[in-house]
């Protein structure tokens, strides 16, 4: 079912009774994957079904930031979190992987284009691919598929960059 | 109060906070599928729901306590939904269009909630009903 599509994720970790607590639920680890070393894994539940995962995975040509699940009012703020991380090792080329982002809003539209304008200040510059039918659909309508260069997989980003 | 489409609604009343929005939520989603909506089209039920709630719980009390109605049906061949509050009177649809064409640096993200909302679902109208702000919602089925 989608509704509890997103829940899986944490199931595991958390009991249902930890979802009330305030604090957001961090669990950062490092290893290594395929392409990069993945620098920094955050994930977050908060009460219900808002749930985001970021991986940052450093590459030559920049750094890549996973990010799954969902970008909402709530877990916006930790994928803003996740970026302002990669911003302050003074990385300039961000490339945002949204292949597993099943959900955005407003809020997190908000917060793609404050890193965006961030990165740009400092010389740098954000680049994004794998875009999901529902994220495509809503950067379409919101005029960001006109701002950001988009592409297809992480490899062309990473080409372009 | 007595509203013409609204046989056979389910309703949930609940403060005006943003714990609620996870509960309203739930309980539309639920609603949803009791309908026979298409799950495809739940994430776009969910970003209206979302940003609808979220403008409620931000402005509509100017941090006084307050309470959102949420109401769930069919008619017209459609899921509907209505979200009623108390509030100061407030039409979102009277807002300005988004300016989309702006470069990143110029770009600013006022009015996008309630334009995606239109956009994505079926029909999105504004009443006044007496001291109460009415917003209703359409999917079609």
């Amino acid at each position: 079912m989608y509704r509890n599509r997103g829940r899986g994720i944490l199931s595991p970790l958390r009991s249902p009774a930890l979802c009330h607590v305030k604090m957001p639920l961090r669990s950062p680890y490092c290893k290594f994957s395929r392409g990069g070393a993945v620098a920094f894994s955050v994930v977050r539940k908060t009460m219900g079904g808002n749930v985001i995962k970021t991986q940052a995975i450093n590459e030559q040509k920049g750094t890549v930031l996973v990010v799954t699940g969902r970008m909402d009012n709530v877990t916006s703020a930790e994928f803003e979190a996740a970026c302002d991380n990669i911003l302050q090792k003074n990385a300039k080329v961000l490339v945002l992987d949204l292949s597993e982002l099943t959900y955005i809003s407003s809020a997190g539209l908000r917060s793609v284009l404050s890193v965006a304008k961030k990165f740009k200040a400092s010389g740098g510059k954000v680049l994004i691919c794998g875009l999901t039918k529902m994220v495509k659909d809503v950067f379409q309508i919101s005029g960001f598929s006109g701002i950001f260069p988009i592409f297809d997989s992480r490899e062309a980003a990473l080409a372009a960059a | 109060m007595p509203l013409p489409e609204a046989e056979g609604m389910s309703w949930l009343r609940l403060p005006a906070t943003s714990d609620s929005i996870e509960k309203f939520r739930a309980f539309i989603l639920d609603q949803a599928g009791r309908a026979g909506l298409s799950e495809e089209r739940f994430p776009v039920l969910e970003l209206a729901l979302e940003e609808l709630l979220v403008n409620v719980v931000s402005y509509a009390y100017d941090g006084k306590p307050g309470w959102i109605r949420v109401g769930c049906g069919t008619g017209r061949q459609s899921f509907q939904v209505w979200i009623e509050d108390q509030g100061k009177s407030f039409n979102p649809l009277t807002r300005a269009e988004p300016e989309l064409n702006a470069s990143v640096e110029e770009r600013s993200i006022g009015g996008l909630g309630i334009h995606l909302v239109k956009t994505l679902s079926d029909g999105l109208s504004y009443r006044r009903l007496g001291d109460c702000n009415l917003l209703e919602v359409r999917f079609s089925l």
